[in-house]
């Protein structure tokens, strides 16, 4: 059995944690709170992705049009 | 264990790397463009593109099929990495546990399963590929008219697996180590073999030579374009189930899409398929190891085959490392040290080694319909993430395992899901078969990996509208209620 306070878990969360948690389990419980935390969600990956869509929207154009282009051209 | 003079939180950080918990941004591999450029490279360019090359000449057109072939790569890789990437790149999740979200809790196991026979299947190729190159080039150089001894290809298989657990097992950081090396030399290696093969006819001469009309897939333009588009498609869409373990990896939005295009499309892919065509129809031989010391004589061409093969080291390492990731869903493997994994997943090799013939002749064969097999799962993933969630999942009910998760659905699964991926198998076959190369009559002019794709897009995009509107399955209303509720997750 663990210690429910060796668990070192604070602030509020959405996590039902009981003390026979395991080690694994318990890591990913602190990488889902640190992936909420407001450090991570200020990171470049937490914020909006309209432009990685308007990158992959342009590339996929690009092949559609040079398809048609070329067989058009033959 | 003892970590005595080692950086713990460096040692925390490759744990992360290497397992399944979500890896925050601050703490991603991939920074900078050239990093990320070089390990795309990587996984795009292995040795087997050359034999790829040589499908892309009997097309019937070379100059068709080359520039079908690239944008074939070009577009289709786009959407996929959207479908695939986006959900990882965010919460940086690996690929299985993004999956719950639309395939169900349960229903995720799928992806896991596709995971490990692409990876596996691939790599155990690439291994059997290399054994017998170096096999052909042993023979060529020593036994001239001889028979490859099959020994001295069971010893270089099995040297190159001791080889890729030796690289691996210190995590993935080894991949940008080792790709900073293999991936300029594929390139430089490719570049060569383009001079030697142009050495004597201009590469303008070359890329309008043909195979002979009778050996040709076909004779009609349009169609050769489409069979080169095709091809490409089909390649692009191999990255499907690999992408996501990338993108948790990468920090920079700008990176997701274009570094991966060009690393792992047209120049790690394309530019190495191209070389093989022009090889064949340079040559008239498709067995690399062959025409390489046929082209440039024993002593430059035995320096190019060893650095060609060893540059593969970095495809291998990739796809070892996205399996052993991927892998660790199962319990019993999340529970192991990561070195004992990536020994566990090499073990099926040592069989490979003594029957490299037999897996390439037959594994091959089968690879030949991942197209099929993703083309519908790209689908449902993207218009899930992006057009029915609006991009928002909550990460934590990805590792809940019961009735309480938000992706629950029914029993654990996503049986719409289920029946748009049949559907976009069923589709993509009826267009376009790849073994027979039988196509259906609207091929010459839209392939068959879009169309299939797109009318998955539709089909679950309006199957699961009437899903939202009629029940509470899948998470899609009252997100942030969800989010609120506790929940007891694990791996």
């Amino acid at each position: 059995m663990r210690d429910a306070s060796s668990l070192h878990i604070s602030g509020e969360h959405a996590f039902l944690i009981d003390e026979a948690i395991g080690d694994l389990d318990l890591d990913l419980v602190k990488s889902l709170i640190a992936l909420n935390s407001a450090e991570n969600l200020k990171d470049e990956t937490s914020l909006p992705t309209g432009s990685i869509i308007l990158t992959a929207a342009g590339w996929f154009v690009a092949g559609v049009v040079l398809w048609a282009l070329v067989g058009f051209y033959i | 264990m003892s970590n005595a003079g080692e950086d713990v939180s460096g040692l925390i950080s490759r744990e992360t790397l290497a397992g399944r918990l979500p890896v925050p941004g601050s703490a991603r591999l991939y920074n900078g463009f050239g990093t990320l450029l070089g390990a795309a490279i990587a996984i795009g360019a292995a040795s087997f593109n050359y034999l790829f090359g040589a499908s892309i000449a009997y097309i019937g057109s070379t100059s068709l099929g080359i520039i079908g072939y690239l944008i074939g790569l070009m577009m289709t890789l786009a959407p996929m990495y959207l479908a695939s990437g986006m959900l990882s790149y965010r919460h940086g999740v690996d690929p299985v546990d993004a999956a719950k979200s639309v395939l169900g809790t349960r229903g995720s196991s799928l992806l896991l399963v596709m995971i490990l026979v692409t990876t596996l299947g691939w790599s155990f190729v690439l291994i059997a590929m290399t054994g017998q190159a170096a096999g052909r080039l042993q023979q060529v150089l020593f036994y001239p008219g001889g028979g490859i001894d099959n020994t001295f290809v069971a010893g270089v298989s099995i040297a190159m697996l001791v080889l890729i657990w030796l690289l691996l097992r210190k995590g993935p950081a080894m991949i940008a180590m080792l790709t900073r090396f293999t991936s300029p030399a594929i390139l430089i290696i490719a570049a060569v073999l383009l001079y030697l093969v142009t050495r004597d006819v201009s590469f303008t001469t070359l890329l309008h030579t043909n195979v002979d009309p009778k050996l040709a897939y076909t004779t009609d333009p349009l169609l050769q374009l489409a069979y080169g588009v095709e091809f490409g498609a089909s390649n692009a869409l191999t990255i499907v189930p690999f992408f996501g373990g990338m993108a948790r990896l990468i920090h920079k939005r700008k990176h997701l899409v274009t570094p991966c295009l060009l690393g792992a499309g047209l120049i790690g892919a394309g530019f190495t398929t191209a070389v093989g065509a022009l090889a064949a129809v340079a040559t008239g031989s498709t067995e690399p190891a062959e025409w390489v010391v046929k082209t440039a004589g024993n002593g430059l061409g035995t320096l190019i085959v060893t650095v060609l093969l060893l540059a593969n080291l970095g495809t291998l390492i990739s796809f070892f490392y996205l399996a052993g990731v991927s892998v660790q869903q199962i319990r019993f493997f999340a529970g192991l040290r990561w070195d004992i994994i990536i020994a566990l997943l090499l073990l099926p090799g040592i069989v490979v080694a003594f029957e490299t013939e037999w897996l390439i002749a037959h594994v091959m064969n089968w690879l030949a319909y991942n197209g099929a097999m993703f083309v519908g799962i790209a689908a449902i993933l993207l218009t899930d993430y992006v057009l029915l969630r609006r991009q928002k999942v909550l990460p934590a009910h990805l590792f809940v395992k019961t009735r309480e998760s938000a992706y629950w659905f029914w029993g654990g699964v996503n049986w719409v899901a289920m029946g748009t991926i049949v559907l976009g198998i069923w589709t993509y076959l009826s267009l376009f078969n790849p073994m027979t190369l039988a196509v259906g009559g609207s091929f010459r002019y839209i392939g068959a990996a879009m169309p299939s794709f797109a009318l998955c897009i539709v089909t679950y995009y309006v199957a699961m509208r009437l899903v939202i509107a009629l029940s509470d399955k899948g998470g899609y209303r009252n997100v942030d209620q969800l989010a609120l509720k506790k929940v007891s997750v694990g791996l």
